[in-house]
């Protein structure tokens, strides 16, 4: 036997055992040769792979309390901020001290929250409040609300140019991207079952609920839609971030796979939403 | 069970001996992971190779193997404050959520194959190979494709996991919720099974 296979003898030893044959132990150096090959293409990457971003994410959790946006599908241990960060705040001291601080921003923060809150309450089913299914939500201009992101690892195609549709918002929002301290004024959709299309032509958004009971309150509107689209993977591997804004929408970010930045990951995501909603100054 | 160490690949070398260090080490990383997020990325190194690989066992393309895999870490990561590594080593923590990531995904697509081990567009040929040479790779795999494909699902499973994963026997059955000497027969048992036909074919 040649050094090739004693060592495929030695290496699966417990499978093989003493009385393997030649035979049986060629059968494992090929079953191990195959499942050594193929790799993975050069855009899968870490999904930290901007520590820069990381650490303003972790300053940002400090500051956009979770608490502040109970978006739907939120979940969080206790004692770790969303996104299953340590939570920054740890100790009653420092919390006290942070909260001095950040009292200003805070007081703001909680204006927001408790505006949310009664929304949420108003149109969860489950709450027992009413709810009445929209049927799409459009983006205009000067209308105040929260803003949403729209998380798409689905299949989209062009139409016809300069308009897109997305046809099929195949994955629920990441549990990481729902997680992330995104400001409150953002909430991230769960695409699946909340979402079935966007649409977006030279003027409008239009998003378009399968479903009643889920999804965004009766007839909502928002002042922003991010849209975030990445084949995050693909072969001609590309990353897209719209910005929907008074009435119609520009593309913010985009990268191909000739791009020096590499395809969108869930951290450009945050990046991006966060550098197109600024931490304000009394949040800092 | 111990596993050599096995030379690097094109796509850099594999972790596959399961000793002590190792463990010990992967504690570590698992901890500073907790401790600090971006400490994530090394065990993203150590893992994204074979747990690609797994997914694309799983997986009609390249591309969807590599989004389920992102998938899988994004949730690892999101996750990982909740992990504890009492009894459940983090690659088969890890390969669970992949197990889950890829039952979610076929419910999602029903059109996804059954099983491929490694589909031939995965192989690509060694620019030093042989005409001659590549031809019995090729013909070799289509045999182990062909009889992997006829077993049972379960044991497809471990096979995938201990050979595609690099999970050490252990690993394994924590992944699929048996005991590992009952691991090890039944890879045992199933390698016996393949070099039947193998040595028919």
């Amino acid at each position: 036997m040649d050094d090739d296979l004693a060592r495929v003898r030695r290496s699966h030893a417990a499978i093989l055992g003493r009385d393997a044959d030649e035979g049986l132990v060629r059968l494992v150096r090929d079953l191990d040769a195959m499942s050594s090959l193929g790799s993975p293409p050069a855009s899968l990457r870490n999904p930290l792979r901007a520590p820069e971003a990381y650490g303003r994410l972790r300053r940002t959790s400090a500051s956009w309390s979770p608490a502040a946006f109970p978006g739907p599908g939120h979940r969080r241990e206790r004692g770790t901020a969303v996104g299953g960060l340590p939570h920054p705040i740890q100790s009653p001291v420092r919390k006290l001290l942070d909260l001095t601080v950040l009292a200003a921003p805070l007081a703001v923060l909680l204006l927001v929250a408790v505006l949310l809150l009664r929304e949420s309450n108003s149109t969860d089913p489950a709450a027992g409040g009413t709810f009445s299914p929209p049927a799409h939500v459009t983006v205009g201009p000067g209308i105040p609300g929260p803003a949403i992101v729209v998380h798409d690892h689905g299949v989209s195609r062009t139409v016809r140019p300069g308009e897109y549709q997305y046809e099929s918002l195949v994955y629920a929002a990441d549990d990481f991207l729902r997680n992330l301290p995104l400001p409150p004024r953002y909430r991230v959709c769960d695409c699946d079952s909340e979402i079935r299309s966007a649409r977006m032509s030279s003027d409008a958004f239009e998003l378009t609920y399968p479903e009643p009971g889920l999804g965004m309150p009766d007839g909502a509107t928002y002042t922003r839609v991010l849209i975030v689209v990445h084949g995050s993977t693909r072969s001609d591997a590309w990353g897209e971030v719209f910005l929907g804004d008074e009435g119609g929408y520009k593309r913010y970010v985009r990268t191909d796979a000739a791009g020096s930045t590499g395809v969108l990951s869930s951290m450009d995501v945050v990046r991006a939403a966060l550098d197109l909603e600024p931490l304000s100054e009394e949040s800092e | 069970m111990c596993r050599e160490i096995q030379s690097a690949d094109s796509a850099g070398a594999l972790e596959t001996d399961r000793d002590l260090a190792d463990v010990e080490s992967e504690h570590d990383l698992v901890r500073a992971a907790r401790a600090e997020p971006a400490a994530f990325g090394h065990l993203y190194e150590r893992y994204h190779t074979r747990l690609y690989r797994y997914m694309r066992t799983r997986s009609d393309t390249a591309e969807d193997a590599a989004d389920l895999t992102h998938q899988v870490f994004a949730r690892a990561l999101a996750a990982l404050p909740g992990y504890d590594d009492r009894g459940l080593p983090f690659g088969a923590w890890l390969f669970r959520i992949a197990r889950n990531a890829t039952a979610d995904a076929r419910r999602r697509k029903r059109e996804m194959i059954a099983w491929e081990f490694v589909p031939e567009a995965m192989q690509p040929a060694s620019r030093e190979e042989e005409p001659e040479d590549q031809v019995i790779r090729r013909e070799t795999a289509r045999r182990l494709n062909g009889l992997i494909a006829a077993l049972p699902p379960d044991k497809r499973e471990m096979l995938t996991l201990y050979f595609v994963g690099r999970l050490t026997l252990r690993e394994v059955g924590l992944v699929v919720g048996k005991r590992e000497d009952a691991v090890q027969k039944q890879l045992s048992r199933t390698i016996r099974i393949l070099k039947e036909g193998y040595s028919d074919g």
